[in-house]
């Protein structure tokens, strides 16, 4: 115990205020490397749906999901796979272990992934402003060009990743609708097809043109009937019942008779597939025809308006401020962290000296 | 000569005190005892009873997790951290005043008081710490597996000196204010609802995340919860904020105390 306590109250000073201050000052003073930092900043946009049904940033809360996609944007640039593909493009681990930085900002040789990582998080932050939703991105590094190349590549890869999930949103919100359109086209063609055959087989073009004809027809012929009925009737008064005319027309008229009858036959009833089946036979068909039209149609519609819908939900990474050249280092802030030293240090040795005060009042 | 002199004082200055500050806590804690019949045992049973409470507003609305971790854990880590600062703000800082008679011995500094105290409260609380996750590991098979032991144990340092450097610093002032007391009382009020005890702070939105980090039993909550489940902590959850936090409770209180420790015994 009292080796533990043997130190004079300058001793302590020295210990703990000098000592840790004067070592910080010089390492920064003398030996630690300059770091430049490249800053850009980014908006990510997204065209509003036409109509909101309940805007909560009306009432201050904030609209989460443009909140999201940044977000989204702010842990891919801080993943492995971001560094891994900074590695791979421009030599990111052989930059940061380069034997002329100093030994304590440098990256060891034989680090693992994951102290790569610590330290390549430690170089960049990524400030998301809820406000006003721009995403502010730095990267420090130990040449002021391989910064705002790095940050470059940052921004491009982003650029990719937004582009790659707006093509997914959308194929896979089309893709759907597609599929859909496909199948009623084929419908819609099968039942023309059967439409077609059917007017083939029947000889008919329309079952309405068809009885139209018979119509006409029997109404021709049941005039021609009535004429030859009155003049018959007309000719018994003056003629005798055998006579040779009379006798002409009633052969006339019957004849006229069973033309309307067989007439009539063909249109309803009597012997084969008369007008009437036909007809509403080829209703059937033609009912198909229009229901698998209307079909086609309201999908077409409906795909075009996803097509629609998905454009509008495109989300689209805007570069607001391109990646800046730092002119000066910038860091590390060495007035800062002195500073900070000093008063953490002051602060641990006020602490240590008057807890040993207070133990010395005891004796 | 001067160097031995001072090692001198303070190898006596320490055994003194070190008997002092026990002898002081074996009073706080037959005081405990002596309370009342079962007085200790209510100290030991605050914890647990406070986790219940809290967990069925969860357990109500039919949550029986909070983000992958069995409510009665979660609560009972957030209620011990808070439980901490809040016998340090409320217990801890009035050792002084309700130890007066018996600071007229020479050898009984009040700073004393403020340790034993500290130290009876720490150590009811641990117990009950430990009895009650030990019972939840026990009784209800809990996984208690933290993920991250050194940041867990550095947390639970820091925030062991920060509730002292805080009891000491708020002692000091309501030893001499008795408006400040009841001002301190009061403000400590709503400590619960803003340590984030009872909810995590990711489901705060960003603003009040901002805000609430300010807390430092906020940031000893997330960080128990980072060490224990392995969380991703958020932007504004440092270790270093936690310690810094420390260090100026630390040097306030003990300022504090420096400066008024002879006027401290004016009654």
């Amino acid at each position: 115990m009292s080796r533990f306590l043997n130190i004079s109250s300058a001793g302590l000073f020295l210990l703990l205020f000098l000592l840790p201050v004067a070592a910080v000052s010089l390492y920064h003073a003398l030996y630690s490397t300059d770091r430049y930092e490249s800053v850009a900043s980014a908006i990510i946009t997204e065209q509003k749906p036409s109509a909101t049904s309940l805007d909560l940033s009306l009432i201050g809360l904030p609209s989460t999901a443009s909140d999201h996609d940044a977000h989204v944007v702010e842990q891919l640039i801080l993943s492995r796979d971001m560094m891994a593909y900074l590695d791979e493009k421009i030599g990111l681990r052989k930059h940061l272990s380069s034997p002329e930085i100093d030994y304590f900002s440098r990256l060891a040789e034989d680090a693992t992934y994951e102290e790569f990582l610590e330290l390549y998080r430690d170089y960049i932050t990524v400030d998301y402003n809820i406000e006003t939703k721009i995403l502010t991105i730095a990267v420090q590094a130990f040449e002021r060009d391989y910064a705002q190349n790095t940050l470059k590549l940052i921004l491009a890869r982003s650029d990719e990743f937004i582009d790659a999930l707006n093509n997914r949103m959308s194929q896979e919100q089309v893709r759907f609708f597609l599929q859909e359109e496909k199948k009623r086209k084929k419908e819609m063609l099968d039942a023309k097809e059967k439409l077609l055959a059917f007017q083939q087989a029947n000889k008919i073009f329309s079952t309405e043109a068809e009885a139209q004809t018979i119509f006409t027809t029997i109404g021709a012929l049941e005039t021609l009937a009535a004429q030859k009925q009155s003049e018959l009737d007309s000719r018994a008064k003056i003629l005798s019942k055998n006579s040779a005319i009379l006798q002409e027309l009633k052969a006339q008229i019957a004849s006229l008779q069973r033309q309307i009858t067989a007439e009539k036959a063909r249109l309803a009833g009597g012997e084969g597939r008369d007008i009437s089946e036909i007809q509403s036979d080829f209703a059937a068909v033609q009912l198909e025809v229009e229901l698998a039209t209307t079909a086609f149609k309201s999908t077409l519609a409906t795909l075009e308006q996803v097509r629609v819908e998905a454009a509008r939900k495109l989300k689209f990474l805007i570069v607001v401020t391109e990646p800046s050249l730092a002119d000066d280092s910038e860091f590390p802030r060495r007035w800062y962290i002195v500073f900070s030293t000093m008063m953490i240090a002051l602060m641990v040795y006020v602490v240590a000296s008057l807890v040993m005060a207070i133990v010395r009042e005891h004796a | 000569m001067k160097s031995a002199l001072i090692t001198n004082q303070l190898t006596r200055g320490f055994q003194i005190q070190r008997s002092v500050v026990f002898a002081l806590f074996m009073k706080e804690y037959r005081a405990k005892l002596a309370g009342s019949r079962f007085g200790l045992l209510w100290s030991l049973a605050e914890p647990p009873a406070y986790m219940l409470i809290l967990s069925f507003v969860w357990l109500a609305i039919g949550r029986e997790e909070i983000l992958g971790v069995p409510v009665f854990l979660f609560i009972a880590l957030g209620m011990l951290a808070l439980k901490l600062f809040q016998s340090g703000i409320n217990t801890v800082s009035s050792a002084v005043r309700q130890n007066l008679n018996l600071l007229d011995y020479p050898n009984v500094k009040p700073i004393d008081a403020f340790y034993a105290r500290y130290m009876a409260e720490v150590m009811v609380l641990a117990i009950s710490g430990v009895g009650l996750i030990g019972g939840l590991y026990w009784i209800l098979g809990y996984e208690i597996a933290p993920r991250d032991v050194p940041l867990l144990l550095v947390t639970i340092i820091l925030a062991l000196l920060n509730a002292l450097g805080l009891s000491i610093f708020l002692g000091v002032y309501k030893t001499k204010s008795e408006s400040f007391q009841r001002a301190v009382t009061i403000a400590a009020q709503p400590l619960l609802f803003i340590s984030a005890v009872f909810y995590p702070l990711s489901i705060i939105p960003l603003e009040g995340q901002y805000w609430l980090s300010w807390n430092p039993i906020v940031q000893v909550n997330e960080l128990v919860r980072v060490a224990m489940f392995g969380w991703t902590p958020a932007n504004t959850v440092s270790l270093e904020y936690l310690f810094l936090c420390t260090l100026v409770s630390l040097f306030l209180a003990y300022l504090a105390y420096f400066a008024n420790r002879f006027t401290l015994l004016k009654k």
